[in-house]
Parts: structure tokens; sequence; C-alpha cells
């Protein structure tokens, strides 16, 4: 038998298929806009993490700094 | 510049001023004559010592307008030299026990802007994190959205595959015979029957198990 066969749906249930294809479409909508936000979110939690990282390279230069002073001192 | 002038507060000297009430033992009987006899002898109290009282507050701002101010500035001068003399001479004497040394910094202010600067960086780190703390929350209710959303599509998916008509393509391909076209409802009962068996499997199981089904409806479609 050829696989290229056509497909007969019952007028009942292609309605059905129609509603729920268009449900489908709306929660894909959801899903991709829930999508974007977490990529929003996580660029944004990058960029602290990012924020942060510098904070601790600069905090570590100052005591560093501070260190050697005091260092040198002894 | 603003010179205060220190008023000093002299204690009041056990002077006899003609406004005193003194007040004396019966040994020591009032002059006679003075103006101490106003005094009733029934006010006097008995007492060992004669004991002076200032009737009134301004007695000793009396004293101190009869005595030139330059003097009193003097002895003030000398009280005062000699306290902070004494606090000198407490700093100075300090037990062995309590002694601390003391290291030479070159640029203090310049440590103290660092320490202040790296103060301030710490708290930005907090405030951070805490930023961090904020958007992980946001975060997982949002994948939580998804998960939900997710699971409702392949509710929705597994709706409209029962609406499509049922075809086994595997049976397509083998042999065409009315005894083969069972076996999906016999792989049902076959896939349910694992189920019953391990109750502790995971949605992860699951999730592996649908996932394989599907490739495998695929590969048959190619």
């Amino acid at each position: 038998m050829d696989k290229n066969l056509p497909v007969f749906v019952k007028i009942n249930d292609y309605k059905d298929v129609l509603d729920v294809v268009d449900v489908m479409k709306q929660k894909l909508k959801e899903t991709t806009q829930t999508l974007d936000k977490i990529k929003q979110l996580k660029a944004e939690e990058d960029k602290e993490l990012q924020e942060w990282e510098k904070n601790v390279t600069e905090i570590s230069r100052r005591l560093a700094f501070i260190d050697s002073a005091f260092f040198e001192n002894e | 510049m603003v010179v205060k002038k220190i008023v000093p507060k002299v204690q009041p000297k056990a002077k006899v001023v003609p406004n005193m009430k003194v007040l004396t033992t019966k040994s020591a009987p009032a002059k006679v004559g003075s103006a101490l006899n106003t005094i009733k002898l029934s006010t006097i109290k008995p007492a060992a010592k004669p004991i002076v009282k200032p009737a009134t507050k301004a007695a000793p701002k009396l004293t101190i307008t009869k005595e030139p101010l330059k003097k009193i500035n003097n002895s003030i001068q000398k009280e005062t030299a000699v306290k902070t003399d004494t606090k000198k001479k407490k700093l100075v004497e300090v037990t062995p026990e309590h002694e601390t040394y003391f290291v030479y910094l070159k640029n203090p202010l310049e440590y103290r802007r660092h320490l202040l600067e790296s103060s301030r960086k710490i708290l930005l780190c907090l405030r951070s994190h805490q930023k961090i703390f904020l958007i992980r929350q946001k975060k997982l209710e949002e994948m939580s959205k998804l998960k939900a959303s997710v699971r409702e599509l392949l509710y929705l998916n597994k709706k409209f595959n029962e609406k499509l008509p049922k075809y086994n393509t595997g049976f397509l391909e083998d042999m065409p015979s009315k005894d083969k076209s069972k076996p999906v409802h016999v792989k049902s009962v076959a896939a349910k029957k694992p189920a019953d068996i391990k109750p502790e499997r995971t949605e992860m199981d699951r999730l592996e198990e649908s996932l394989a089904n599907i490739e495998k409806k695929l590969k048959t479609l190619q």
C-alpha cells in the first residue's frame, strides 16, 4: 500500500481538531513569551554576576594593596 | 575669634556675712551687741561645731565681685594647669600589662580610602547578590509557568493525535495481514504493565520513554 494515501477525518472530529490547534497556538504563544522572559532574566542575572565578579576583583586588588603596604612596614 | 571669659565657680568661703544665720551651741553664746542678737535663742540648735550656712545664693557673688578679676583668672589658670598636668601624668604612667605598640603608616588617608572603597564594593556585592536572588526567584516562577504550559501542550498534542485516524506504519511496511493489525493495542497493554510493576518511575523515565517512542515513529515515517 502507498504511504502517501489521503487521510480522511470525520467532520465533528475535524472541528475539535481545529479547536485543539487554536488552543495549541495560544499555548505556544504563551510559551514563547515565557521563554523570552526567562531569557531576559538570564541576561539580567549574567549582568549582575559580571558586576559581582568585577566588584570582587576590585576588592581583592585593594586588599592586596593594603596587605602589601602593611607587609612592607613589617 | 570669640574668646569666652571663664566665669569661675568659686566655692563660698565659710565667712560670716551680716545676712547669714549662725547656728551655735549653748556653750558658745552669741556676742552681745552684734547683728546676731536678732536671732532668738529658741531657734538655736545644739551642735558640736559651729555650722555656717549661706543665707542666700547671692552670697558668693558678693565675694567674687570684691576680689579683682585678674587674680581670679590667674588662680583658675593655675588650677587648670595642675589638672592637665595630672592628666598627662596619667597618660604617661602606663603599667607594663597595658603596653601597646603602634606602627607608623605613611599614607593613612590612602589606606582609609582603599578600605572605604572596599567596604563600598562589598556592599555592592551584597546588593547584587540580593538582586540575583530575586531574579532567580522570578526565573523559577517563569520556569514553572513554562513547565505547566509545556504539559498543556503535550496534553493537547495527545488530543490532537487522538482525533486523527490511527494507522500503524509498521504494519504497512510488513506483510499485509488482518491478524497483525492488533499489535498496536497489544503494545499499549505491554507498555502499561511495566508502569504497574515499577511504581517508582520518575518523570525523567517517562519522558525518555515517550521520546523513544516518537523517535521510533519518526524513523518508521522516513
